[in-house]
C-alpha cells in the first residue's frame, strides 16, 4: 500500500514534467447547465490566473481558448450558482453542472400550467422554503405557513384543533364573498381542506401567485391569489425507506385571570345588597358577610384548570421513494394523533400517498398520484354554539364555588349536584367539565383524490399535456347531547348528523411550444379546462334517546326530528386560455396571457368572462453598465397589469328559486315553498385588476437579496350579497356592485449572514403592509354589520372611503364620578346626593345616557353629535377600532454548525385592534351567579359597598374607596346594559416566538455502520412566548368573520397551546 | 431553413386552430352552463297544480310563525298600554325598549317585524301572481279559489299590521323585481283600500267554519271579522306620518264604516255557527295551552309548533307571557316577562271569572305549587305553561297558538258600531252577552241608563277624564273601554283600540302612580304624536333613498 503511494507521487512528478514540456494552446467548448438541467446563458468562463475569459451564449454554450490544454483551470461562474473550477486535462469538451447557491434566482417556480426559472419570471410569485416547513412539526400546513411569505396572511380563528384557518393573499378583495385563494395541488384545482390535510414533509414546493398578471391565467378564480403546491415524487437512484416520527407535549399558553371564590362571593354580596330577599339568599348560600374570608379564602375552582390539560401528540410516517431511469415512485403513510388542550377533545389523522412518474419513451411521459386522508376531530372549539353562551364564556363565568355546603371536589366531578345554575332570565349554565363529557361533537373528514397526467412531445418543442383528476370529500359532523348535558337536561337526549359530500372532476389540456434562437426565447401555451363540482348535503336528527349508550350509531333509538334536510348544488366551469412569453437577450421579458371562462353560476347573458394580462421585466443586472458597477449580482424590475375574477358565490344565485320551509299545521309540520331570492339575470364575475411593480435586488453574489413589491389592486363589480330594502320582501340579493381597493407593499429579504465550512447562518424576513379601501357599495354610503356574538348588536362599520374591519361603538371616556351629580346639604352639614324619585340628578353640562338612569360609577361615553347634545344615544357611536394591521410578517433565522442545526422563527403583527367580545361579555358581572375576569376586581371596579358590607351612599363615602377606578359598578354591568364600547377594544399587536427547532444529524461515518444513510434528531418548541399587550388568550384571533366584514372579534376563542416536540427522522 | 418553415407553420396554425376550436366549443358549451337546480322548485313548477300551489300557500302561513314574528316579537308591540307592560326598564335594544317607549331606530325586534311583514306580503304577492297564470284559476277551480282566499286574507292581515305600526309605508301588490325594490311611501288610505278589497274578495272565496275546521287556516268568518276590525280602525284616529297630527275621517264616512261593520256582523248572525266556547271562559284559555281546537269561538289562530324545540316555527306563548314557572317543574320553565298593572285587580266586578284568569300573582315552584307574590306583582294569566300537557321540548319554545281573532271581539266590535250609529239597545245587548259568559253582572236591559253606568264608575273602576260620558253614547264608549280591557287584554288589540279612540296618551297616564312603581315607565316616556307609531328601521332608511331619509314623527 505504502509502496503504491510512493509510486503515484513519483509518477505525478514525472507527468508534470512531461506536461511542462508539452504545453500548448487549445480550444475548449461545452455547455453550462444548472442542477435542474437548465442552461446558464451569460455564465462567465475565465482561465484561472489570467484575464482571459468569455461568456456563454443563450443556450449556455461557450467556446474558449486555453493557454495550456493540460494544466489550465477554467473557472465557471454564474449568478446564483456555485462557482466551479475544472482543470482542462486535455479535454476538448467540458460540460459543467453548476449547483445552486441561492434558491432565489434559479429555483423553478410555478406560473400556472407551466413552470419557469425565477430569474425569468415577469409577475409576482412568492415561494416558501419548504425545507424550513419540513422542520416544523405541526399538524396543518397552513399554520406552518404563517409569516413565511410576504403578502400572505394566515389567521387561525382560534387555538383549537378544528379552528378555521384563513389564508389571505394581499388582504383579499371581496367585501362579503369568499376571499380564499385558489389551491392547485399537482395541477389539480383542489380545496382548502385538501391543502390542510397535506403533510408538510410531503410538499416539494409551494408557490403563491400574488398579482393579477400572474393569476389571470386562472381567470375567474384568480382574484384572491393562487397557491400552487407540488408534492414530492421519487428521484432516480437507490430506493430509500425513511421514517419520521415525533412526540409532543403541550399545555395552555396563557390563562385568563378570573375571580377566586372569595372575590366572587364578595361580588355576589354586592349584587344582592340592595334587595332584602336576595340578601337572605346570600346568607343561605354563603353565610355572613363578615365570614367571607374565613369561609372562602383558598377555596373554589378555576374552571380553566379543569377544562384544559396537558396534552400529547404523536406522529409516525413511513416513506418509500426510488426510481430507475424511466420510472420514479414515492409512497408514504402517515399516522398522527393529537390530544386537544380541552378535555375530551382530540384529533387523529391517517394519510396515504402514492406518486408515480413513468417515462414511456423520449416523447411520452405519464404520471399518476393518489392521496387519501381520513381524519377525525373530537370535541369542539369554544366559540361555537349559541350567541349567548359560548363554551368559553361558560368556562370563565361558571361560578367558582357552589356555596358553603358542597366541597370543591363535588363541584368538579358530581354531575348530580346542582351543576346547572340559572340567572334571572332563566338562562342556564353548566359545569363546563360535565358539558365537555356529555356533549359529543365529532367531525370526520375523508378526502380521496387521484389524478394523472399524460405528456407527449408531438413535434420538436411542441408538447401536449393533459392533467386529469377527481376529488371526493365527505365531511360528517355529529353532535350528541348526552344525558347530563345541559341540552338534554332541558329537553331530552338528542343528536344530529350533518353529512356533506363534495365531488370534483377536472381536466385540463395544454399545448406548449418553446422556441429559441440566439437572443430570442419564445414560449407559447394554449389550453382548455373543464371543472365540474357537485355538492350533496344531508342532515338528520333525533330526540328522546333512551340513554347515551349507542346514541347516534342507531338513530332509530330516538324519535326522528324534523331537521332532516337535503340539497344538491352543482356547478360547471369551462375555460380556454393562452399565454405567450418572450425573452430578449435575458434582459427584457414579456408575458401576455388571456383566459376565457364560462361558469354556470352566472346570469344567462353573463356566463362568459375574459381575463387578460400583460407583464414586463427588465433584468438590469445583465446590462454591461450595471455589471460594471460591481454592486448587484441581480437587479430586476417587474411590471405587471392584469385582470382576474372571483366567482366565489353559491350556485343558482341568478335564478328565482322556491325553497322549502316548514309550516305549523294541526300540531305538526307541513311543508311549504317560498320564493327564496330575487332572480338576477345579470349576475356576472367580480373583476379584479392589479398593477404590480416588483424589484429584485441581489448583492454579494446573491448572499443578500431584497425583493420589495408594490401593488394597487382594484376590484370592481364586486359580487356583493347586498342588503336590500326589507320592504322588497328580501334581505339580500347577489349583485355586482361596489368596488374596493387594496394597495400595499410586500417585502422579502433573504440573507446568508455567515457561511464557511463549519458554520452557516441565514435569515429571512417577510414584511407586508396592506391598505384596504372601499370605493363604493351598493348605493348606500355606509351600513352597520353585526358580527353576532352575545351582544346581538351592530359592532362593525362598512363605509365608502374607509377600510374593512372598523369596529363601531361608543368611546369610553371613564366613569361617572360623584361630582357629576347634584348634591345637597342633608341639614347636618353633610353633603348627600339630591335624588329625584330614587334617581340621581346629573349636573348641567354632564351628558346623560339615553334610557339609562346613570349613577356614580357607571360607564361614561363620549358625546359627539350636535343633534342631541347632552344625551349619549346611538348617534354618538363612532369608529373605535381597526382590525387591519399596519404591517405583519415573520423573521426566520437558521444556524447550522457542523451537524447541528438551529432555527428560530418569529412572527409579528403591528397596529391592529381586537374587539375583545369575551371580555365585554364575561364582564357582565351584574348578573347573579356569574363569575367574571380578574380585571373587574375590587381594585379596578367601582364598588358600592364598604368593607363593612354597608352600602356607600354619600359622595364622600364613594370617593374614599373609588378614586381612580376604571371599571363600572356591577349595576351597569347587568345583562340588559349590553353596550359595545372602546373599553372592549384592545391593541392586538404582537411579536411571537413561534418556533425554535434544534436538530442534530449524526455524522455519516457513524450512521453508515448501522446501514443508515441519514439520522436526524430534533427538539422543537412552538409558541414559546408572545409579547403583546392584549389581555385575551391570544392576539391571533378572529372568530366571527363569516361575512368577511367583521374580522378581529375574540368571542370565546379557544386558548392557544405551547408545545414541545421531540422527533427523529431516519433514512435507510 | 426547413425547421424555420415548420416552426412558422406551427406558430400560425396552432393558435388559430385553438382559437377556432374555442369558438366552436363556446357555442356548443353554453347549454352546458345552464343551471338546473335539483333541490328547488322554479316558479313554473309551483303553479302546475292545486296541490303544489297549496305548498306555496303554506309558505305564506310560514311567515307568521316563529319567535321572530308572532311567536315572540309581536308580543312586545301592544305594550305598554294602560293594562300591562314588560318587566325591567334597562335598555335592551329590543322588547323592553319597545314596551317603555324608549326605542331607537335600530331596535332589533322592530327591524325583524318590519322584515317579516314584508316577507309575508311578498310571498302572498308571488302566490297571487302565480295563481292567476293557472288554467284552473280561469276555470274557477274550488281549491284554487280557497287558496286565493287564504292568501288574500294573509296579505290583508300583514298589510294592516304595517299601517297600524308604521303609518304610510312602501307598498305594492306585485311580485318584487329589482326595479321595484326601492319604493317611496304609499299613503295608508291607499293601503286601506287594498286591504278592504282583499278581504271583500277573500270572504267570498272562503267557506264558513264548521265543527271540524282547523282554526289555523283562514275561513270566511276570519276574513269578515278582520274586515270589521279594519273598518273600525279606518273610522278612528291615527297619527299621520306626514303632519305628525292625529287625523280622523269626517263623520259621514265614519258612519259608512260603522254600517259596514254591522253588515259583516249580520253575516255572522246569518251563518250562525260562531259563538262562545262551550266550556266557558277559563277552559277557552286552557284549550289554547292544551292545543285543543275550538272553531266556534276562535276565528283565526296563528299556529306554532316545534317538533324538536327549534325556534323557527315555535312560539313562546305561555313561557314569556304568563306566570313564572321553575325550570325544574315538569311543564318546563316560564320566564314571566310581562306584568299587569295591579290596580286592574280591583276593577273587575265581583264574580267576574275573568279577573283571576287574566291576572295571577303567584309563581310555580319546582313541585308545581303556587308561591304567592306580593300585591305588586301580577302576571298576565291567559297563557300558563303548567296548563300545557306535552313534555317540554325546549325551555322557551312552545306549541301554544296565539288567537288573533275571537268571537267576543266580533260582538264587542258590533256593539261599538251599533253605539256609534245610535243603537244603544243593541250595543248593550252585545256587551251583556260577553259579560254573561264571564259570569260578570249584566246590565239590566230594561233599565238603560241605570245600573250599568254605576257599574263602570269609580270607585269600582277609575274615572276617565278622557271619555265624555255625559250622554248615552259616551256611557257605552266608557263601557267598551273597560269591557274590551276585561275581555281582550294582552291579545294584541288594546293599544291600537286606544290609538283609534285617540286616547292612548291619556290612558297611559291613568296609572302613572301605580303601586307597581317605576317599572311601568310608559307614563314617563310616552310622547304623544310620536309613540303611536314605530320608527322605520334605520337600515331601511339608509338603504332605500326613496324614503328621503325621513323617519316617522319624532324619530
Amino acid at each position: 500500500m505504502k509502496k503504491l503511494k510512493h509510486f503515484f507521487v513519483f509518477g505525478f512528478f514525472i507527468l508534470q514534467g512531461m506536461v511542462l514540456i508539452a504545453q500548448k494552446q487549445a480550444e475548449v467548448i461545452g455547455k453550462i447547465v444548472d442542477s435542474e438541467g437548465l442552461e446558464a446563458p451569460g455564465a462567465t468562463i475565465v482561465v484561472k490566473g489570467t484575464q482571459t475569459g468569455t461568456v456563454a451564449d443563450y443556450e449556455g454554450n461557450y467556446k474558449i481558448t486555453v493557454p495550456d490544454d493540460q494544466r489550465s483551470v477554467l473557472v465557471f461562474s454564474f449568478v446564483g450558482l456555485e462557482t466551479k473550477e475544472v482543470r482542462v486535462n486535455g479535454q476538448k469538451v467540458i460540460n459543467v453542472v453548476l449547483e445552486s447557491s441561492s434558491v432565489m434566482l434559479n429555483e423553478v417556480v410555478s406560473i400556472g400550467y407551466g413552470t419557469m426559472r425565477r430569474r425569468d419570471i415577469t409577475g409576482s410569485v412568492a415561494s416558501v422554503d419548504t425545507k424550513e416547513l419540513e422542520k416544523v412539526p405541526v399538524s396543518s400546513v397552513s399554520q406552518a405557513l404563517n409569516g413565511r411569505i410576504s403578502g400572505v396572511n394566515v389567521t387561525a380563528s382560534e387555538g383549537s384543533l378544528d379552528a378555521q384557518v384563513s389564508i389571505r393573499v394581499r388582504g383579499g378583495m371581496s367585501i362579503t364573498q369568499g376571499n380564499s385563494p385558489l389551491y392547485i395541488i399537482d395541477g389539480f384545482p383542489s380545496e382548502e381542506s385538501a391543502f390542510n390535510s397535506l403533510n408538510a414533509s410531503d410538499i416539494e414546493s409551494i408557490d403563491v401567485l400574488k398579482d393579477a398578471s400572474s393569476t389571470a391565467i386562472y381567470g375567474s378564480r384568480g382574484a384572491n391569489g393562487v397557491i400552487v403546491v407540488t408534492t414530492k415524487g421519487g428521484k432516480e437512484g437507490k430506493a430509500n425507506i425513511s421514517y419520521e416520527g415525533y412526540y409532543g407535549i403541550k399545555n395552555i399558553a396563557r390563562k385568563l385571570d378570573v375571580f377566586n371564590a372569595e372575590e366572587f362571593v364578595f361580588l355576589d354580596y354586592e349584587r344582592r345588597n340592595n334587595d332584602a330577599s336576595a340578601l337572605n339568599k346570600f346568607k343561605t348560600y354563603f353565610g355572613e358577610f363578615a365570614d367571607i374570608h374565613t369561609n372562602f379564602a383558598d377555596r373554589g375552582v378555576n374552571w380553566q384548570d379543569e377544562t384544559f390539560r396537558e396534552a400529547y401528540s404523536r406522529s409516525h410516517k413511513v416513506n418509500v421513494t426510488g426510481g430507475v431511469k424511466t420510472m420514479n415512485y414515492s409512497g408514504s403513510f402517515t399516522h398522527q394523533e393529537e390530544d386537544g388542550l380541552m378535555v375530551e377533545s382530540g384529533m387523529r389523522k391517517d394519510n396515504l400517498r402514492f406518486k408515480l412518474d413513468h417515462k414511456m419513451s423520449n416523447r411520452v411521459r405519464v404520471s399518476a398520484n393518489l392521496n387519501y386522508t381520513d381524519q377525525k376531530t373530537s370535541g369542539m372549539g369554544t366559540s361555537e354554539g349559541g350567541t349567548n353562551f359560548g363554551k368559553m364564556t361558560h368556562i370563565i363565568m361558571y361560578m367558582p364555588t357552589l356555596g358553603l355546603l358542597a366541597t370543591d371536589e363535588e363541584l368538579r366531578t358530581n354531575p348530580r349536584i346542582n351543576n346547572l345554575i340559572t340567572d334571572d332570565d332563566g338562562n342556564t349554565m353548566q359545569n363546563p367539565v360535565i358539558s365537555a363529557q356529555y356533549e359529543t361533537n365529532d367531525k370526520e373528514l375523508r378526502i380521496f383524490n387521484g389524478g394523472g397526467s399524460l405528456e407527449v412531445e408531438l413535434l420538436k418543442n411542441l408538447k401536449f399535456k393533459s392533467t386529469n383528476g377527481m376529488l371526493y370529500r365527505i365531511q360528517r359532523n355529529s353532535v350528541f347531547n348526552g344525558s347530563e348535558s345541559i341540552n338534554a337536561k332541558r329537553t331530552s337526549i338528542n343528536g344530529s348528523i350533518q353529512n356533506n359530500e363534495v365531488g370534483k372532476f377536472s381536466t385540463s389540456n395544454v399545448l406548449t411550444y418553446d422556441w429559441k434562437k440566439r437572443q430570442h426565447k419564445l414560449s407559447l401555451m394554449a389550453g382548455q379546462e373543464y371543472i365540474k363540482t357537485w355538492v350533496r348535503n344531508l342532515g338528520v336528527s333525533a330526540t328522546n334517546f333512551p340513554n347515551d349508550d349507542i346514541g347516534l350509531n342507531d338513530l332509530s333509538l330516538g324519535l326522528p326530528g324534523v331537521l332532516s334536510s337535503y340539497f344538491n348544488d352543482d356547478d360547471i366551469l369551462l375555460s380556454f386560455f393562452t399565454r405567450a412569453y418572450y425573452n430578449l437577450s435575458e434582459k427584457y421579458m414579456f408575458t401576455v396571457s388571456a383566459r376565457v371562462d364560462g361558469s354556470s353560476k352566472f346570469g344567462k347573458s353573463n356566463k362568459w368572462g375574459l381575463f387578460p394580462s400583460a407583464s414586463f421585466a427588465w433584468r438590469a443586472s445583465e446590462e454591461e453598465y450595471i455589471k460594471q458597477l460591481g454592486i448587484f449580482s441581480d437587479l430586476k424590475v417587474r411590471l405587471g397589469y392584469g385582470a382576474a375574477g372571483n366567482n366565489n358565490i353559491p350556485s343558482y344565485q341568478s335564478l328565482g328559486l322556491w325553497s322549502s320551509v316548514n309550516t305549523p299545521l294541526f300540531e305538526g309540520i307541513t311543508p311549504g315553498y317560498v320564493l327564496a331570492q330575487l332572480p338576477n339575470d345579470r349576475l356576472a364575475w367580480e373583476s379584479n385588476t392589479t398593477f404590480n411593480i416588483g424589484f429584485d435586488f441581489g448583492f454579494f453574489n446573491q448572499r443578500l437579496t431584497v425583493s420589495p413589491e408594490l401593488y394597487v389592486n382594484r376590484s370592481d363589480n364586486l359580487l356583493i350579497k347586498s342588503k336590500m330594502p326589507l320592504s322588497s320582501g328580501f334581505e339580500y340579493m347577489y349583485r355586482n356592485i361596489g368596488s374596493t381597493q387594496n394597495s400595499g407593499i410586500d417585502l422579502t429579504i433573504n440573507s446568508v449572514n455567515v457561511t464557511n465550512k463549519n458554520f452557516r447562518w441565514t435569515s429571512t424576513l417577510t414584511l407586508s403592509h396592506n391598505e384596504n379601501k372601499i370605493i363604493s357599495l351598493s348605493g348606500e354610503q355606509s351600513y352597520l354589520e353585526t358580527s353576532g356574538w352575545g351582544y346581538k348588536q351592530s359592532d362593525y362599520l362598512v363605509a365608502v372611503g374607509r377600510s374593512i374591519g372598523l369596529m363601531y361603538g361608543f368611546k369610553t371616556v371613564g366613569l361617572y364620578q360623584t361630582d357629576d351629580f347634584v348634591t345637597e346639604d342633608d341639614g347636618s352639614g353633610n353633603m348627600v346626593f339630591k335624588m329625584d324619585g330614587g334617581k340621581y340628578i346629573l349636573k348641567k353640562g354632564v351628558a346623560s345616557r339615553a334610557n339609562v338612569d346613570v349613577k356614580p360609577g357607571y360607564w361614561k361615553f363620549a358625546d359627539t353629535d350636535d343633534a342631541n347634545e347632552g344625551v349619549i344615544d346611538d348617534n354618538d357611536r363612532q369608529v373605535i377600532g381597526n382590525a387591519t394591521p399596519l404591517f405583519h410578517g415573520g423573521l426566520n433565522n437558521t444556524f447550522v454548525y457542523k451537524n447541528f442545526d438551529l432555527s428560530l422563527f418569529m412572527n409579528f403583527s403591528y397596529g391592529n385592534d381586537i374587539l375583545n367580545a369575551t371580555k365585554l361579555f364575561t364582564s357582565l358581572f351584574g348578573w347573579n351567579n356569574k363569575n367574571t375576569l380578574a380585571l373587574n376586581n375590587a381594585e379596578n371596579r367601582w364598588v358600592t359597598v364598604g368593607s363593612d358590607g354597608q352600602p356607600l351612599l354619600t359622595p364622600d363615602a364613594m370617593n374614599s374607596i373609588n378614586s381612580g377606578k376604571t371599571v363600572a359598578q356591577w349595576d351597569d354591568m347587568e345583562s340588559g346594559n349590553q353596550v359595545i364600547h372602546s373599553w372592549g377594544v384592545e391593541d392586538g399587536s404582537f411579536l411571537r416566538l413561534a418556533n425554535i427547532t434544534f436538530g442534530y444529524t449524526l455524522p455519516v461515518n457513524i450512521t453508515k455502520k448501522i446501514f443508515v444513510e441519514n439520522l436526524r434528531l430534533y427538539a422543537s418548541a412552538n409558541n414559546l412566548y408572545t409579547f403583546t399587550k392584549y389581555t385575551g388568550f391570544d392576539p391571533e384571533v378572529s372568530t366571527r368573520n363569516s361575512t368577511g366584514t367583521t374580522p378581529g372579534v375574540d368571542w370565546g376563542a379557544h386558548p392557544r397551546s405551547r408545545s414541545f416536540v421531540f422527533g427523529l427522522s431516519i433514512t435507510f | 431553413m426547413k425547421a424555420t418553415f415548420k416552426n412558422k407553420n406551427i406558430k400560425t396554425v396552432f393558435p388559430s386552430l385553438v382559437m377556432s376550436l374555442m369558438v366552436v366549443l363556446q357555442v356548443s358549451c353554453s347549454d352546458l352552463l345552464l343551471e338546473q337546480p335539483e333541490s328547488y322548485y322554479d316558479s313554473a313548477k309551483i303553479f302546475e297544480s292545486a296541490n303544489k300551489a297549496q305548498l306555496g300557500l303554506n309558505g305564506v302561513y310560514n311567515s307568521l310563525a316563529g319567535i321572530e314574528h308572532y311567536g315572540q316579537w309581536e308580543m312586545a308591540i301592544p305594550t305598554s298600554d294602560d293594562m300591562y307592560f314588560i318587566s325591567g326598564t334597562n335598555s335592551d335594544g329590543s322588547r323592553r325598549d319597545i314596551s317603555h317607549y324608549q326605542l331607537s331606530t335600530s331596535n332589533a325586534w322592530v327591524t325583524d317585524l318590519w322584515k317579516n311583514k314584508y316577507s309575508g306580503i311578498e310571498r302572498a304577492n308571488n302566490m297571487l301572481t302565480g295563481l292567476k297564470g293557472m288554467k284552473e284559476y280561469a276555470n274557477g277551480d274550488e281549491e284554487i279559489q280557497r287558496i286565493e282566499g287564504e292568501v288574500l286574507f294573509l296579505r290583508a292581515l300583514l298589510s294592516f299590521d304595517l299601517i297600524r305600526y308604521w303609518g304610510d309605508v312602501p307598498y305594492k301588490t306585485e311580485q318584487t323585481t329589482f326595479e321595484t325594490s326601492y319604493l317611496p311611501r304609499t299613503d295608508k288610505q291607499v293601503v286601506y283600500d287594498q286591504i278592504i278589497a282583499d278581504l271583500n274578495k277573500s270572504k267570498t272565496l272562503l267557506k264558513w267554519a264548521t265543527a271540524g275546521t282547523n282554526t289555523e287556516r283562514a275561513t270566511q268568518g276570519a276574513a269578515r271579522a278582520l274586515l270589521m276590525r279594519v273598518y273600525l280602525h279606518r273610522a278612528g284616529y291615527s297619527l299621520d306620518s306626514k303632519t305628525a297630527q292625529y287625523v280622523i275621517k269626517d263623520e259621514t264616512e265614519r258612519q259608512q264604516y260603522f254600517q259596514l261593520v254591522l253588515d259583516e256582523y249580520q253575516a255572522f248572525l246569518d251563518n250562525g255557527f260562531h259563538g262562545f266556547c262551550a266550556d266557558g271562559y277559563e277552559q277557552l284559555w286552557k284549550n289554547y295551552c292544551e292545543n285543543k281546537v275550538d272553531p266556534k269561538e276562535s276565528l283565526f289562530e296563528i299556529a306554532f309548533f316545534t317538533p324538536d324545540g327549534g325556534k323557527a316555527t315555535a312560539g313562546t306563548w305561555a313561557t314569556y307571557i304568563g306566570p313564572i314557572i321553575s325550570s325544574s317543574y315538569k311543564s318546563g320553565r316560564a320566564n314571566g316577562f310581562f306584568r299587569v298593572i295591579p290596580e286592574w285587580f280591583n276593577y273587575y266586578a265581583a264574580g267576574d271569572l275573568r279577573r283571576d284568569l287574566n291576572m295571577c300573582n303567584f309563581d310555580i315552584d319546582a313541585n308545581g305549587n303556587q308561591v304567592p307574590k306580593n300585591n305588586k306583582t301580577y302576571y298576565p294569566g291567559k297563557w300558563r305553561r303548567y296548563w300545557v300537557k306535552d313534555m317540554p321540548k325546549d325551555p322557551n319554545n312552545t306549541d301554544v297558538n296565539y288567537v288573533f281573532l275571537r268571537y267576543s271581539d266580533v260582538l264587542l266590535m258590533a256593539a261599538e258600531a251599533y253605539n256609534e250609529r245610535g243603537n244603544s239597545t243593541e250595543a248593550v245587548k252585545l256587551i251583556n252577552q260577553v259579560r254573561a259568559r264571564a259570569n260578570a253582572p249584566v246590565w239590566d236591559e230594561n233599565a238603560v241608563g241605570g245600573k250599568y253606568t254605576d257599574l263602570f264608575k269609580a270607585p269600582q273602576v277609575a274615572d276617565l277624564a278622557y271619555i265624555d260620558d255625559s250622554d248615552m253614547k259616551g256611557k257605552i264608549r266608557t263601557a267598551l273601554y273597560w269591557e274590551r280591557g276585561f275581555e281582550l287584554c294582552y291579545e294584541g288589540t288594546r293599544k291600537y283600540d286606544l290609538i283609534r279612540w285617540g286616547i292612548l296618551a291619556d290612558a297611559i297616564q291613568l296609572h302613572k302612580n301605580t303601586r307597581f312603581g317605576a317599572g311601568y315607565a310608559a307614563p314617563k316616556n310616552f310622547q304623544k304624536f310620536k309613540h303611536e307609531l314605530l320608527p322605520i328601521p334605520l337600515n331601511e332608511i339608509q338603504i332605500n333613498s326613496n324614503l328621503d331619509n325621513k323617519n316617522n314623527p319624532g324619530y
